[in-house]
């Protein structure tokens, strides 16, 4: 297992990113985040978080609960400050114009703090002073698109219909970097599947530059070209989806018919790390990471009582995450 | 540019209705003021009002702005919204203040502009004056809002803090120790100062005041930065049920520490340090008698002071009574007694020029003082206060039995002369403060002293000592509720209970009893030789513009001129001192108990010879319109010890022409047209 330690620190330096950033230079980042450390008091949130945005894409930024990513994109928003490390928003450093960076962003948060005795046309009186290229037409185009009565009170409105406000306002300032910090938190299944559609519809459209961060897996599936995988403020995973799922293979065999120590077959050997090796329900399930893709059924003959199990990406994301948290405890 | 006037057009749009609301409320209330203040026969300057607001509606204005323009937007969460927005950091913030500071400077502006434009239809409200009081009066709203703004950044905090701000200030302001007129901001509302001062500007206080809003100011700016803002974002999370808990009960500990500190101040008694006392432990009574050569006289004094307390104490059945202090002061005349009460009676009496009558007036007031700490202050209420009155001095006169006949004839006397012109306030219980109020302590004494008295040889003297039990022995719990059982038995039945009498057929026995003793030599001789006078009054200005006060006397109604004439010769004639007094001072508000001669301050009093006339006293310049003053009418010197009020009235004196104080001029008139209907 000693390859398994080099391999987390080497992530937060890109080193295991799968297809990834082949794309663009270094002058077609739209972000870079490096070494990046902020504390609360004694709660270290971002230990050396690393990563980086492509102009155009859209980057899926994963992680669970608490990882650190409000944290990350409020340093990215210029709200606070990093300890260390390097936070540069096209190209240049936060900590100088702060405001001019933020004319270019787009920012949906988490929690929609809008002024509830606002009325969309208001809101949107009130934000476009901000922003020099706020788009009168693109603004009245998104409302009707996404259905926002504009004489409404803002506090009449669903979680959804917020969010979509915010996307609508955000959206209109036809900005160069869209950040979304986990706007469907508190959605129902529907309103979010709606959401994200969107978001997908708009930024394919638009072709702008999102940053999209969430905890649902499936959410980032639909629509983010790389992902960033946060736990415990560091990158666990930077690259593209498909990649890091078919480099992933799970097995499992039953407690009673369990050698310790034993792996479901020789082709193990060939694995880069462990993610996963732990009882659950009755069988003891290892879930193995190669450095290509994961070979196939057909190559990986079993030892006995093991079986092969798929792998949703939700289980890919928990595989990844319990792999740092383990590494951490 | 373009964002910060999105920004004040938002709060505009937010508060802009609240805000106008307030201010058509301010200049509504500022007109009514200033209205009433014009109508009123004795109107104050219309600055005054500008005081009035910033202690009372600028504060609430300001709180009313704070939380709307500040904590909404943090409780809300809303400046999540603004924080995320292309703006600097700390411009939102730097707004939010201006505006609030802005709102208040147009308001107070607008208040003293009111004001002035109303002082300059009487007063010479020059602009250079107004600039002077409308800078201070900013100044003291710019404060205000200062306070606001960084308390606002509090959170929930901010509850706990304005009350104790509001703590500190009463207690600033009301702590007898603290001179509060000697620093900012407090100077700079001085009550006269701030209002009267037109040439000189207080620097001193206006930047004491600038500085101490400039330090809100920056610790509000500061809070909203520390922990990059999480701290006031926490702060702003609405109060748990937990937070309520500890708060409550921080108010509750707060409220008892309080009372229990001011309590204690209160219980801090005087002590005599000095070699020159005497002391006495039981009961415990102390004399302090200046130096050595008065020890005797402090001997006797302590020794007849313990006999009657002693005994007072045997015969009420109390185990404890308070602790008595006597001081000698030889500066005062022989009738003048004064004393405290705290938990410790004190007394400063010049014994040394007493003869026995004088004593026994001496005794009367410790006893007094003893009853009363005794029954926890309950013998001051009103319907309780004549027996008070009535049995120290009755227990006195006990004590005396030598010169017993001497004194009940000056008692008597006194009380009949006075009884005879107190017709409608001469009810011992519904009217007893009205009676010491417009006759005077001595003479009030002497009517409850002759009711004890009536009471003693009509009953024994075993059913004054009844009634003495049921008024001052009985033991009465500390809490409010034992408090008001006491006061929800009527007095009458109380009284009835104790004496086997029913109330009024005692009053009627009495008063039947003292009119036949008006025939004894002693009393008659009392009568004869005091003149049947009563004073009159005129206040107002004269041709010259000058205010004026102007007392003299006229014989009482049914009494004839040269009766009273006469009267007035005999009495001089066998009094060569006596001298007509008229006694005067302005009243607080809420002084109900009032002794004019405390003090005996020479500018309170006008001492001339007598005689019949309007313009006996002509006190000028010392009073204005609107100030309200207490006169009264004393014979000094007579045949009487002490000085024999012929009557008093409390006065609210107008902004007209020099005018006598009732149809009839005389002070009876004018006591009887203000006094309450009951």
């Amino acid at each position: 297992m000693q390859d398994d330690d080099d391999m987390t620190t080497t992530a937060n330096a890109g080193a295991w990113a799968a297809g990834a950033d082949s794309a663009g230079g270094r002058a077609g980042r739209v972000i870079e985040m490096d070494g990046v450390r902020k504390a609360f008091g004694a709660l270290q949130v971002l230990d050396g978080l690393g990563l980086s945005v492509e102009r155009g894409e859209v980057f899926g930024f994963l992680g669970r609960n608490g990882a650190g990513k409000s944290t990350a994109i409020r340093l990215l928003m210029g709200i606070t400050r990093a300890d260390a490390g390097k936070v540069l928003v096209f190209g240049e450093s936060i900590a100088g114009d702060v405001v001019a960076v933020r004319r270019r962003i787009g920012y949906v948060a988490q929690e929609q703090n809008l002024y509830p005795w606002m009325t969309p046309r208001t809101l949107a009186r009130f934000v476009r002073g901000f922003y020099p290229r706020w788009d009168e037409a693109r603004w009245a185009r998104l409302t009707d698109d996404f259905g926002l009565p504009p004489k409404r009170r803002v506090g009449t409105f669903s979680g959804g219909m917020k969010a979509k406000l915010a996307l609508s306002l955000a959206l209109a300032t036809r900005p160069d970097l869209l950040i979304l910090d986990e706007p469907t938190a508190g959605m129902d299944p529907v309103a979010r599947r709606e959401f994200v559609d969107l978001v997908r519809e708009h930024t394919m459209r638009e072709g702008a530059t999102t940053f999209f961060s969430t905890h649902l897996v499936d959410e980032i599936e639909a629509v983010a070209d790389r992902i960033g995988i946060v736990e415990g403020g560091r990158t666990v995973y930077e690259g593209q989806l498909r990649p890091l799922r078919e480099s992933m293979a799970r097995f499992s065999v039953a407690l009673e018919d369990d050698v310790p120590g034993s792996l479901p077959g020789d082709f193990a050997q060939r694995r880069l790390r462990v993610l996963e090796d732990r009882p659950r329900v009755g069988r003891r399930v290892v879930t193995l990471q190669f450095s290509g893709a994961a070979p196939p059924a057909i190559e990986t003959p079993l030892e006995a009582g093991w079986r092969r199990e798929s792998m949703t990406l939700e289980d890919v994301f928990i595989a990844m995450v319990a792999r740092r948290r383990d590494a951490l405890g | 540019m373009r964002a910060v006037a999105s920004l004040i057009g938002k709060d505009v749009r937010e508060h802009g209705l609240t805000a106008l609301v307030l201010a058509a409320a301010t200049v509504i209330v500022v007109l009514v003021a200033l209205g009433q203040n014009r109508a009123a026969a004795f109107s104050m300057s219309p600055f005054e009002v500008v005081r009035f607001a910033l202690l009372t509606y600028v504060p609430l204005v300001s709180l009313i702005v704070g939380n709307r323009l500040v904590v909404r937007e943090y409780l809300a969460g809303t400046r999540l919204f603004v924080e995320a927005l292309p703006v600097g950091g700390t411009w939102p913030l730097v707004l939010k203040y201006l505006l609030g500071a802005g709102y208040l400077t147009v308001l107070v502006a607008v208040l003293v502009l009111l004001a002035a434009r109303a002082a300059g239809l009487a007063d010479d409200a020059t602009p250079a004056y107004v600039l002077s009081l409308g800078g201070k009066a900013l100044v003291v709203a710019l404060l205000y809002w200062s306070v606001v703004f960084c308390f606002s950044l509090c959170g929930h905090l901010r509850v706990i803090l304005y009350l104790a701000t509001i703590g500190l200030v009463l207690f600033v302001a009301w702590w007898p120790g603290i001179d509060q007129t000697r620093f900012s901001p407090f100077a700079l509302l001085d009550a006269q100062l701030f209002v009267f001062e037109r040439d000189l500007l207080p620097w001193r206080d206006i930047l004491g005041t600038l500085a101490l809003a400039a330090a809100f100011t920056i610790a509000g700016f500061a809070l909203s930065r520390v922990g990059e803002g999480s701290v006031a974002e926490r702060l702003a999370k609405p109060m748990t049920r937990r937070d309520h808990a500890a708060l409550g009960v921080l108010l509750v500990g707060g409220a008892i520490v309080a009372s229990v500190l001011v309590d204690r101040r209160e219980r801090e008694s005087i002590a005599f340090t000095s070699e020159a006392t005497l002391r006495s432990s039981v009961p415990p009574v102390s004399v302090f008698h200046v130096d050595g050569s008065y020890r005797a006289s402090a001997e006797r004094r302590l020794a007849r002071t313990v006999e009657s307390i002693a005994e007072l104490q045997a015969v009420l059945g109390v185990t404890s009574v308070p602790v008595v202090r006597l001081s000698l002061a030889p500066e005062l005349e022989p009738h003048d007694v004064q004393y405290s009460t705290l938990d410790d009676v004190l007394v400063r009496a010049n014994w040394l020029a007493h003869d026995d009558f004088d004593d026994a007036v001496l005794d009367a007031v410790v006893l007094h003082g003893v009853l009363g700490s005794l029954s926890g202050e309950r013998a001051m209420f009103e319907p309780y206060h004549w027996v008070l009155d009535g049995l120290s001095r009755w227990w006195a006169e006990r004590s005396h039995e030598g010169a017993r006949d001497a004194h009940e004839a000056e008692l008597l006397a006194r009380a009949i002369f006075t009884l005879a012109r107190a017709e409608g306030s001469d009810d011992l219980i519904d009217d007893w403060q009205l009676l010491a109020d417009r006759f005077a302590y001595p003479s009030a004494e002497a009517i409850a002293w002759s009711a004890m008295r009536y009471l003693e040889i009509e009953r024994g003297e075993e059913t004054v000592l009844t009634l003495a039990r049921a008024f001052f022995g009985e033991a009465l719990g500390g809490n409010s509720l034992d408090a008001l059982r006491d006061r929800r038995r009527p007095t009458r039945m109380r009284f009835a209970e104790a004496t086997g009498t029913a109330w009024d057929t005692f009053v009627a026995d009495w008063r039947d009893w003292l009119a036949e003793r008006a025939a004894d030599p002693a009393v008659r001789a009392l009568l004869d030789g005091t003149p049947p006078l009563t004073g009159t009054l005129a206040a107002g200005f004269d041709d010259a513009g000058v205010h004026r006060l102007v007392g003299g006397y006229r014989p009482v109604a049914g009494i004839n001129g040269r009766a009273a004439a006469e009267a007035l010769s005999r009495a001089v004639a066998d009094s060569p001192a006596l001298r007509c007094v008229m006694k005067h001072d302005v009243l607080g508000p809420f002084d109900n108990e009032f002794d004019v001669d405390q003090g005996r301050d020479p500018r309170t009093r006008d001492v001339a010879d007598c005689g019949l006339g309007d313009a006996i006293h002509d006190v000028g310049s010392r009073y204005a319109p609107g100030l309200r003053v207490y006169v009264g009418f004393d014979l000094e010197n007579g045949t009487f010890h002490q000085p024999l009020r012929l009557g008093a009235v409390r006065l609210d004196l107008e902004d007209a022409a020099l005018a006598p104080v009732s149809a009839r001029g005389d002070i009876d008139d004018a006591a009887a047209a203000s006094a309450t209907p009951r």
